[in-house]
C-alpha cells in the first residue's frame, strides 16, 4: 500500500463520476477522481440533455461554474410532426396528420405528466416504484404500463403511425426496446424529468453536453477532489466483504474505505473483484452472456445548414412507423447494423449536426454505419451528403437494453453492491440510462448514511 | 419417455444376478433395485458381505494451476492439507449457504483431486472452476465401481489378493492380477470399494463374486442400499433433499441435515454466512412408525400440531417396524418424544394415523468389521 490514504475513490469520470467526486469533495472528503482515459472528457458528446438532476445542479451551484441552457425545451419534429410546448400549434399540427389524435394527445399528456410527477419520490429520491402512494386511478394506469410495450401502449391510444413512433423514441432515448413488455414505464421515466424547470422536457445545454461534464469537473476540482486521468484500474482490494482499496493497472495501491464506480455493475462486480468474492452463484449470474445494444452519436460538420424539414430549434426524428424499432433492434441483436436505425437530429450550431443512432450492436460496422445514417438524412435534406465536410463517431458505449426490475426497484438496490463501501454510480445505477447524476447524488447520500463522519 | 437403458459396466453380471427382473434409475443408470429381495440383501451387509454396483455415482477431476483456491473457495473443508491417497468428506454450498451437494474430495496429486458424489452438479462446479481457470473433467462413465459392505468386507478384500490395509477416507492404486483398480474406502459403511476400467468390470464381478461364495456374499440393489443409508441415518441429496438450485439460496441447512459435521469454519468457503439466524431451528433425527406402512415426505404432529416432517422413510427388517429420517423442530427432537403421522393410504382407503417415537440417529450402528 502507499503512503496516500482517500476518504474516497472514485472510478470513472461521466457525468456520474464527476458529479459523486464533486459532492463528496464538497462534504469534505478527501477524494481522489482516476480516469482511465488520458484527457477528462473527449471532444464528442451527445447535444441534449434529458435528465439531469436539478438537485444535484443546485447542490453543487453548477451555474456558477459555466453551466446554463441554450434552449430549455426543444420541440420534437418528425416528417408532417411538430410536438412542442406550444398546444396549438401541437394541436394544429396533429390535426393535419389525424384530427382524433389531437385530442388523444392532450389527454395522454396530462395523465402520463400528472403521473409521472407523482412517482418523483421513487425515481428522484430513492424510494421502490410500490413504494408510493398513488391515486386508484393512477394505480391502474401504472400497472397498465407496467406490462405493457410503449408501442402497443402508444398504438392503443393514437391512431397515427408517425406520432405513434415519434413518442415511441422516448422509450428507447433512455435503453429500453420500444418493442417490449415494461418499456412502457420508460416512458412515464422519461415523462418525470425535468430541465430547467420543465418537465418532460429535452434541453439543449449551452456548449452541449461537455459544457456539463467540464462545470461538474470544475465543481469537483474547486472543491477539492484529486483528478488522475490515464489512471486505469486493475482491480478493487477488499477485505471481509468490505473494499479497503483499489489497485491500480501500474501497480500502486490506494487505501480507502469508499469506492464510486461510474462503470457497468456487471462488468465491475465481475472484472474487478477477486474470482468469486461475492459468491460463486453471483459469480455464475453474472459470467451468464446478456446481449448489449447501445446508440452511437455522430457528429456532421457542414459547410451549409441543413435543409431540414422543421424548425431550425426542433430535435428532428427519423422514425417513420412503430414497426422500424422492432425491425432495428432485432438486427442490432443479431449483431448487425440496423439497415434502417432511428436517427435523432440536433443543430448545436447552424452547420454542426449531432445525430444520435438506435439501436447500436457492439460489432457494428462503422463505415457503413456513416453511410447509411448519411443516406437516411439525404432522403430528408436532399443536398445533404454534399455539404458533409467531416462525420465523427462517439465510440458507442453498449449495454444491456433496460430491464422492468431496474425501473421498479429502489434506489438502494441499484446503487449499493454486495460489498460494503463500493457503490454504483454509472449509467446502470440510474432506473434508465441517461446522463443524469441522480445515482451520484443517492450514493453520496447512502454513504454518508452508513458511514457517518 | 423413452424407456432405454444406461447400463453400467456390470450390468451384464446384474442382469443375470437380477431374479425378479427389477430395475431402477439412479445417476445416468439403470441399476438394479433388488437382486433377492431388500432383506436378503440387507442382511447379506450386516452379518456377512453385499456387493453393490455404485459406478452410478457422479465422479469429476479437478486439475488446474489455481486448483488450490478453487477448492477453498468450493468445499467446505479444505483438502489441500490432504496427501495424495487422501480424501475427505465436504458440501458445497449456494452463496447463502444452501446445501447443493456433498461428496468425497480425493486427493491423487498435487495438482489433481476427484470429486464423488450421488449428485450431480456440473454446471455449478464447471462455472466455478471456470473462475479459476481449473478444468473438470467428467469421468464417470471411465470406470465401474463395487462397493463391499458387511462385518466381512475386508476378509473378502484379502481373499481378493488385494492388500485390505487402508484406513477410511483413503484410496490406493494397484495392479491385481493384471488388472488395474484402485481401492477406496470412501463409504458411509465402512466397506470397501474396487473401481476398474469398464472393459475389466465384468471379470472383476466374477472374482469378486467366486471369493465372497465363503462368506455368503450377496449382489445388494438400490432399495438394500437405501436402507442401509436410512438405518445409518445418512441423508442423500436427491433421495431425502433437493440440493439448493437458486445461485444464493439459504436452504436446506447443513445442520438440519446432520452435516454439520462436514463444515469447516476456518476457511473462507462459498456460502460461509452466518445469516441464518432468522430460519427456525430444525434438526435431523430418526423417527420409529408404530407400523409395517413407510410415510416418506409426511408432516408429523405433537398433539394436532405439525412439528415437522419426514425425509425419506422404509420397511426395516431389523426393527420390524417402518422407520423415517425426520427433520424435527429443535424443541420436539427429543429421543422418545411421542409424534404421529399419517399414512399413506392407497386404492381409495382412508388414511390412517399412526403412532411414532423419536430417536436418536443411526437406528442400527454399524456391525464391527472382522478383521482378515
Amino acid at each position: 500500500m502507499s503512503e496516500t490514504r482517500y476518504d474516497a475513490i472514485v472510478i470513472g469520470a461521466g457525468v456520474g463520476g464527476l458529479a459523486a467526486a464533486a459532492l463528496l469533495a464538497k462534504a469534505g472528503r478527501h477524494t481522489l477522481l482516476v480516469e482511465r482515459q488520458p484527457a477528462l472528457f473527449g471532444t464528442l458528446a451527445p447535444a441534449t440533455l434529458s435528465a439531469l438532476d436539478p438537485r444535484l445542479a443546485k447542490m453543487l451551484k453548477l451555474a456558477k461554474h459555466g453551466f446554463g441552457y441554450a434552449a430549455r425545451d426543444l420541440p420534437l419534429a418528425a416528417p408532417n410532426l411538430l410536438l412542442s410546448r406550444d398546444r396549438h400549434a401541437t394541436a394544429r399540427s396533429l390535426a393535419s396528420l389525424m384530427p382524433t389524435d389531437a385530442a388523444a394527445y392532450t389527454v395522454w399528456r396530462r395523465e402520463m405528466l400528472s403521473l409521472a410527477k407523482a412517482l418523483r419520490p421513487a425515481w428522484w429520491d430513492g424510494k421502490a416504484v410500490a413504494e408510493v402512494s398513488l391515486k386508484p386511478a393512477q394505480r391502474v394506469l401504472l400497472d397498465r404500463l407496467t406490462v405493457s410495450s410503449a408501442i402497443a401502449h402508444l398504438c392503443a391510444r393514437f391512431e397515427s403511425d408517425a406520432l405513434r413512433a415519434a413518442l415511441a423514441f422516448a422509450a428507447a432515448e433512455c435503453g429500453a426496446v420500444p418493442s417490449e413488455p415494461g418499456s412502457a414505464l420508460a416512458l412515464l421515466w422519461s415523462a418525470a424529468q425535468e430541465a430547467n424547470g420543465a418537465q418532460g422536457a429535452v434541453s439543449l445545454p449551452k456548449g452541449g453536453v461537455l459544457a456539463l461534464l467540464r462545470a461538474l469537473s470544475d465543481a469537483a476540482q474547486a472543491a477539492g477532489a484529486e483528478v488522475r486521468t490515464a489512471t486505469p484500474v486493475a482491480r478493487l482490494l477488499t477485505s471481509g466483504g468490505a473494499v479497503t482499496g483499489v489497485e491500480l493497472a501500474a501497480g500502486e495501491s490506494i487505501e480507502t474505505p469508499l469506492v464510486f464506480c461510474a462503470l457497468g455493475r456487471r462488468h465491475t462486480l465481475a472484472t474487478l473483484l477477486p474470482p468469486a468474492e461475492l459468491g460463486l452463484g453471483t459469480a455464475r449470474t453474472l459470467a451468464r452472456p446478456v446481449e448489449e445494444i447501445g446508440n452511437a452519436v455522430l457528429v456532421f460538420a457542414l459547410s451549409a445548414a441543413p435543409n431540414l424539414p422543421a424548425p431550425p430549434d426542433a430535435r428532428f426524428l427519423i422514425a417513420e412507423r412503430p414497426e422500424i424499432y422492432e425491425s432495428a433492434f432485432a438486427e442490432a441483436r443479431a449483431g448487425r447494423n440496423a439497415r434502417e436505425p432511428v436517427l435523432e437530429l440536433v443543430r448545436e450550431e447552424p452547420t454542426r449536426l449531432v445525430v444520435r443512432v438506435w439501436p447500436v450492436a457492439p460489432s457494428y460496422a462503422r463505415s457503413d454505419l456513416v453511410r447509411t445514417v448519411t443516406l437516411m438524412i439525404e432522403r430528408h435534406a436532399s443536398g445533404f451528403a454534399n455539404l458533409v465536410v467531416s462525420a465523427d463517431l462517439l465510440e458507442p458505449e453498449t449495454t444491456a437494453p433496460v430491464p422492468l426490475e431496474r425501473l421498479l426497484a429502489s434506489a438502494q438496490s441499484r446503487i449499493e453492491t454486495p460489498l460494503r463501501g463500493l457503490y454504483m454510480v454509472g449509467a446502470d445505477a440510474e432506473p434508465a440510462n441517461a446522463l443524469s447524476g441522480r445515482a451520484a447524488r443517492l450514493a453520496v447520500a447512502l454513504s454518508q448514511k452508513a458511514r457517518p463522519r | 419417455m423413452t424407456m432405454s437403458i444406461r447400463a453400467t459396466p456390470f450390468h451384464a453380471r446384474a442382469a443375470d444376478a437380477n431374479r425378479g427382473n427389477l430395475w431402477a434409475q439412479r445417476g445416468r443408470f439403470t441399476l438394479a433395485s433388488e437382486y433377492a429381495g431388500v432383506a436378503q440383501e440387507a442382511a447379506a451387509a450386516r452379518f456377512a458381505v453385499a456387493m453393490a454396483d455404485i459406478s452410478w455415482r457422479w465422479r469429476v477431476r479437478l486439475e488446474g494451476a489455481r486448483l488450490r483456491e478453487l477448492t477453498q473457495r468450493l468445499f467446505t473443508k479444505d483438502p489441500n492439507a490432504l496427501e495424495p491417497g487422501q480424501a475427505l468428506k465436504a458440501l458445497w454450498l449456494a452463496d447463502q449457504g444452501g446445501v447443493r451437494g456433498a461428496g468425497v474430495v480425493a486427493r491423487l496429486a498435487r495438482q489433481s483431486f476427484e470429486l464423488t458424489a450421488a449428485c450431480e452438479d456440473a454446471a455449478w462446479i464447471g462455472a466455478a472452476a471456470s473462475l479459476f481457470a481449473v478444468t473438470l473433467t467428467d469421468r464417470t462413465e471411465e470406470e465401474g465401481g463395487l462397493a463391499l459392505i458387511g462385518p466381512y468386507a475386508e476378509k473378502l478384500v484379502a481373499t481378493l489378493g488385494l492388500d485390505a490395509t487402508l484406513a477410511p477416507l483413503a484410496f490406493r492404486a494397484v495392479s491385481w492380477k493384471g488388472l488395474d483398480v484402485t481401492l477406496t474406502r470412501f463409504g458411509e459403511h465402512g466397506g470397501y470399494e474396487i473401481w476398474c476400467k469398464p472393459d475389466d468390470a465384468p471379470l472383476v464381478w466374477d472374482r469378486v463374486a467366486a471369493a465372497g461364495e465363503p462368506f455368503a456374499l450377496q449382489p445388494a440393489g438400490l432399495d438394500a442400499m437405501d436402507l442401509l443409508d436410512l438405518e445409518a441415518g445418512v441423508p442423500r441429496p436427491g433421495r431425502d433433499y433437493d440440493g439448493a438450485t437458486a445461485p444464493d439460496a439459504a436452504e436446506p441447512l447443513a445442520g438440519a441435515l446432520r452435516l454439520a459435521s462436514l463444515i469447516d469454519g476456518d476457511h473462507p468457503f462459498n456460502g460461509a454466512v452466518q445469516a441464518h439466524a432468522h430460519l427456525p431451528r430444525r434438526k435431523l433425527t430418526g423417527l420409529l412408525i408404530d407400523s409395517d406402512t413407510p410415510a416418506p415426505f409426511a408432516p408429523v404432529f405433537l398433539a394436532g400440531k405439525a412439528v415437522g416432517r419426514t425425509l425419506s422413510s422404509r420397511y426395516s427388517p431389523f426393527l420390524r417396524r417402518a422407520i423415517a429420517l425426520v427433520q424435527l423442530d429443535e424443541a420436539h427432537a427429543a429421543p422418545g418424544t411421542a409424534l404421529s403421522l399419517t399414512l399413506p393410504s392407497s386404492r381409495g382407503a382412508l388414511p390412517k394415523q399412526a403412532a411414532a417415537r423419536v430417536t436418536d440417529l443411526p437406528f442400527i450402528p454399524p456391525p464391527a468389521s472382522i478383521p482378515a
